[in-house]
């Protein structure tokens, strides 16, 4: 353990935000009213809009808020990878310069037309960008929301894209907080001292998360209520997909914030039901919701099958759910050891990865407090806080967590406001790098630096029949040291979209590992690669090609 | 919030009754008296000015810092808790409650080992000996926790938070089938306690009593829902009151009303929406209405000096000044240092032409009023 722990401490995250040339600071419109929207954003992350093999990172921002004395309007940015950790603001030609009051993205190709795009959410009307490929020189991304019947304008939070009804096109989710208004802003914080602070989501009414159906010709329904999910009226804040109880089909699970989180079990009829309860993944330890922020599925454990972390509130822990198997979880929070540390920090995105390549899944948290005078209701906490990386020690170490944080360089101690958390390997050198959000602030790019000292495989899965995103298709990677097991999916973590490609760690095997993909479509495919080290991309039922 | 009104309205009637003489210093019993009176009323700010000076008052007290560290602790001001918490401890280093305390402090603020040491040194005090528990649990050292936690129960067995947090001690360490007896223990004793009827059932499903644990689950579900239901018709019931306190503050008393009305619809049981009611009614010259609402306000809340001064004063108004004295005693006697009660109290004995008896009370009221405003 001690020895993992050590190598472990040789890789550290530097931030290359400047270096990189991204200049991006988001923007809370704040009302001086204490607009709790103000405090919840916003997100971003990876995506590769040009198809040029690299990660492009798009960031959404705030607007104006009544009371604002902002500078002018704000947009969205879309930062172009140009190579050797260079990006050029390519916002204005791109055509996805949301304006809305952003709140966060997800990306997969609805329109199986081979280009990525994206929905962007808003406080307010939510937008659809197609991705166009920039044909005829004109910009990558067209509005199509009115078109495509995807406006909804309640406040939007989470979203993923999944091929819920495994019919080859990509259906989409999106959570929904509350029903706060600039107009129903009420007074919270201390009355007798009129020091204000953003409201307790329950003071709101929790709203309905909308399931868009893709009715394959460039239209989408909202058929939430049809398929049994739609009298839930929860403060939806984080979505994650996955087939957790592996019977090949995607379903769903929703962080709501003090409501109880909701685990929708696919049926594979095209309906879904909510499991929450039996599972016993809605709940903390107290029996009582708890302020589910972010979420992410992996199996930490390296035991087969997807468990689930879900962030919290401080003095919440973050709550990490084991998969029992049998449509069955394990609350193993402080046994893992994530929730003691995690009981003063208020965490908001979260994602598994492997960031030392040693095979096993770590996690990675961003941490933020929501109220910026918090100090003044609680000496014991603060405003910007620190990020956490824990090192995980799967099935051999018992699923046990160690947070690595302070191990990890500077750099990952830097207190911030952090909202939304995306992974992806930016410099493609073979290791995962970290996107952070900061409300009120620049984003954090942090490079990984010496997590390539183990071995890798990266897969970029193209489907067809299936979507052509590959969303819900399972890898299992066998090496000498075991099975891992992850799925291609969109959004997770909060707010956010990370790089849609899978990476493998390998450790110390040189030896190519046995990859068995279990496309949406139901058919699989099992190849050995003819090597490692590599990002390789696989279509479904035809060969495997370096990029 | 309604204190504040509640006062707010009492001094300018005080001020309209009487003006105040400044007397001399008030003593260190009585800022200690008016410190424990403002803590139990959960009026942080009053309770942390009177203790601050009783500490300056006399620094050797353990019980002034003590009661200090309380008041700042409910207040989420822990570094300054843990301040007055040290200084009890400096004084008297066994103090049990302080190490307690302090430890509970630590914890919150993410030192574990200095918690997990204040808690070790306060064994085998009870609460020391769950606190630890609950620690070792987080730091995922459930055999500890189980044990620490057994031996809590040895010495009380019908401690049912203890008794609840073994269950969840037992689970956490993988042992559902030891965590079942327990926690249906718990569940026996409060039927509607939501963390032993939540990882009851989910223990249930573990260990593959599948239709108990629905059963279970089930009633977990309701007993969420209402308590969900609760917090809500609270939550409500509270804006609705700010609302109708900025409705006082411009004069709509007639709105207040209303606000106020349909805030206790929605939760009683609330003395204090009462007494605003109260004042809003009385604002608008429904002085039988207004009685009635100091009336409940009172009931609800018998221990609470200001609604009793309230009710009294509206008596009084309404010529009814014997029935007030009794109401107005009970105020004095449960807060002896506050003022007002004497203040009205010697207004209605005069109009009852006991002479010698209001000019105690006025001397008593000027006696207190001036160490309320200078109280060292």
């Amino acid at each position: 353990m001690h020895a993992i722990l050590l190598l472990a401490a040789l890789i550290t995250f530097r931030d290359v935000t400047k270096q990189a040339r991204i200049t991006f600071v988001h923007d809370m419109g704040k009302s001086g009213q204490k607009m709790m929207v103000e405090t919840m954003g916003s997100g971003g992350g990876f995506i590769d809009y040009d198809g040029d093999g690299d990660l492009d990172i798009y960031l959404v921002n705030g607007a104006a808020l009544p009371g604002s004395t902002g500078k002018g309007a704000l947009s969205a940015a879309l930062y172009r990878n140009d190579g050797a950790l260079r990006f050029t603001d390519v916002t204005q030609s791109s055509g996805a310069a949301n304006t809305g009051y952003g709140m966060g993205i997800c990306a997969g190709d609805y329109d199986n037309d081979g280009f990525t795009d994206l929905y962007v959410t808003n406080f307010g009307p939510n937008v659809l960008y197609r991705n166009i490929g920039g044909k005829g020189g004109g910009a990558a991304f067209q509005d199509v929301t009115a078109a495509a019947g995807v406006e909804d304008a309640r406040w939007g939070t989470s979203c993923a894209f999944l091929d819920y009804d495994q019919d080859g096109d990509l259906d989409l989710y999106v959570a929904n907080y509350v029903d706060f208004a600039p107009d129903n802003n009420k007074f919270c914080g201390d009355y007798a001292r009129n020091v204000r602070a953003y409201c307790h989501p329950n003071v709101y009414n929790g709203q309905p998360d909308i399931l868009y159906r893709n009715n394959g010709d460039g239209t989408f329904s909202d058929v939430a209520a049809s398929v049994g999910m739609g009298s839930e009226r929860a403060n939806g804040l984080g979505v994650v997909t996955g087939d957790y109880d592996d019977d090949g089909d995607t379903d769903i699970y929703v962080a709501d914030d003090k409501t109880p989180n909701i685990l929708y079990r696919n049926n594979d009829d095209g309906s879904f039901t909510d499991v929450t309860l039996m599972a016993g993944v809605g709940f903390g330890l107290g029996g009582e919701p708890l302020a589910g922020m972010g979420t992410d599925f992996g199996d930490y454990d390296g035991d087969g099958d997807l468990d689930i972390i879900v962030t919290n509130l401080d003095f919440e822990n973050n709550s990490l759910y084991r998969n029992e198997g049998g449509g069955l979880f394990s609350d193993m929070s402080f046994p893992s050891g994530i929730g003691a540390v995690s009981l003063s920090f208020v965490g908001f995105g979260a994602k598994f990865l492997d960031y030392d390549n040693d095979g096993r899944l770590d996690l990675a948290i961003a941490n933020g407090h929501i109220l910026d005078n918090a100090p003044y209701f609680n000496d014991a906490t603060t405003y910007a806080q620190r990020n956490f990386l824990f090192h995980g020690s799967g099935a051999g170490g018992g699923g046990k967590m160690t947070e690595v944080g302070p191990l990890s360089g500077p750099d990952m101690m830097v207190a911030n406001v952090a909202r939304g958390l995306a992974v992806g390997d930016v410099d493609r050198d073979g290791d995962l790098d970290l996107l952070f959000t900061v409300c009120g602030g620049a984003p954090r790019l942090l490079i990984n630096e010496g997590g390539n000292k183990g071995h890798w495989l990266g897969l970029r899965l193209v489907g067809h029949p299936s979507n052509r995103s590959a969303l819900g298709a399972k890898v299992r990677v066998t090496t000498p040291s075991g099975v891992q097991v992850d799925e291609v999916r969109s959004g997770a973590s909060y707010l956010s979209q990370s790089d849609l490609a899978l990476h493998f760690g390998l450790g110390a095997s040189s030896a190519p590992p046995t990859v068995e993909i279990r496309w949406p479509s139901g058919a699989t495919q099992t190849f050995t690669p003819a090597g490692i080290d590599r990002l390789l991309t696989v279509v479904e039922g035809s060969g495997v090609a370096s990029p | 919030m309604t204190r504040t009104v509640i006062a707010a309205g009492l001094v300018m009637a005080a001020l309209s009754a009487m003006s105040a003489q400044p007397g001399p210093s008030e003593s260190f019993a009585t800022l200690m008296a008016r410190g424990q009176a403002a803590l139990q009323a959960e009026d942080y700010a009053t309770a942390q000015a009177m203790l601050e000076k009783a500490v300056a008052a006399r620094p050797g007290s353990i019980d002034a810092h003590y009661m200090l560290g309380r008041a700042y602790g409910q207040d989420k001001k822990y570094q300054f808790a843990a301040q007055s918490f040290r200084a009890v401890l400096k004084l008297s280093p066994g103090h049990v409650q302080a190490l307690v305390d302090l430890g509970t402090i630590e914890e919150t603020m993410g030192r574990l080992e200095e918690a997990e040491s204040r808690y070790r040194q306060a064994l085998p005090n009870p609460r020391a000996r769950r606190g630890l528990a609950s620690l070792l649990s987080k730091l995922g050292r459930q055999k500890e926790a189980i044990a620490a936690l057994r031996e809590a129960l040895a010495a009380d067995r019908d401690d049912a938070e203890t008794r609840f947090q073994l269950g969840m001690a037992l689970m956490q360490n993988e042992e559902c089938a030891a965590a079942v007896p327990e926690l249906e223990e718990v569940v026996r004793r409060e039927s509607k306690h939501l963390g032993a009827l939540f990882n009851l059932g989910n223990c249930l499903n573990r260990i593959g009593s599948r239709d108990e644990a629905k059963g279970v689950l089930d009633r977990f579900q309701q007993a969420s829902l209402d308590a969900a239901q609760r917090v809500d018709r609270r939550r409500r019931a509270y804006f609705l009151s700010l609302e109708a306190d900025r409705r006082l503050g411009s004069g709509d008393a007639a709105g207040a009303a209303r606000s106020l009305k349909e805030a206790i619809g929605l939760q009683p049981d609330d003395g204090g929406t009462h007494a605003l009611l109260g004042q809003a009614l009385e604002a608008v010259g429904d002085l039988p209405g207004a009685l009635s609402a100091y009336r409940r306000a009172a009931e609800l809340s018998p221990l609470d000096a200001m609604m009793l001064v309230e009710l009294g004063r509206l008596l009084g108004k309404s010529g009814r000044f014997a029935d007030a004295l009794p109401h107005l005693k009970k105020a004095a006697q449960i807060d002896p240092a506050m003022p007002e009660p004497h203040l009205f109290l010697a207004a209605a004995y005069q109009q009852l032409g006991r002479s010698i008896e209001a000019s105690q009370e006025q001397a008593i009221y000027r006696r207190l009023a001036a160490a309320a405003n200078n109280p060292r």
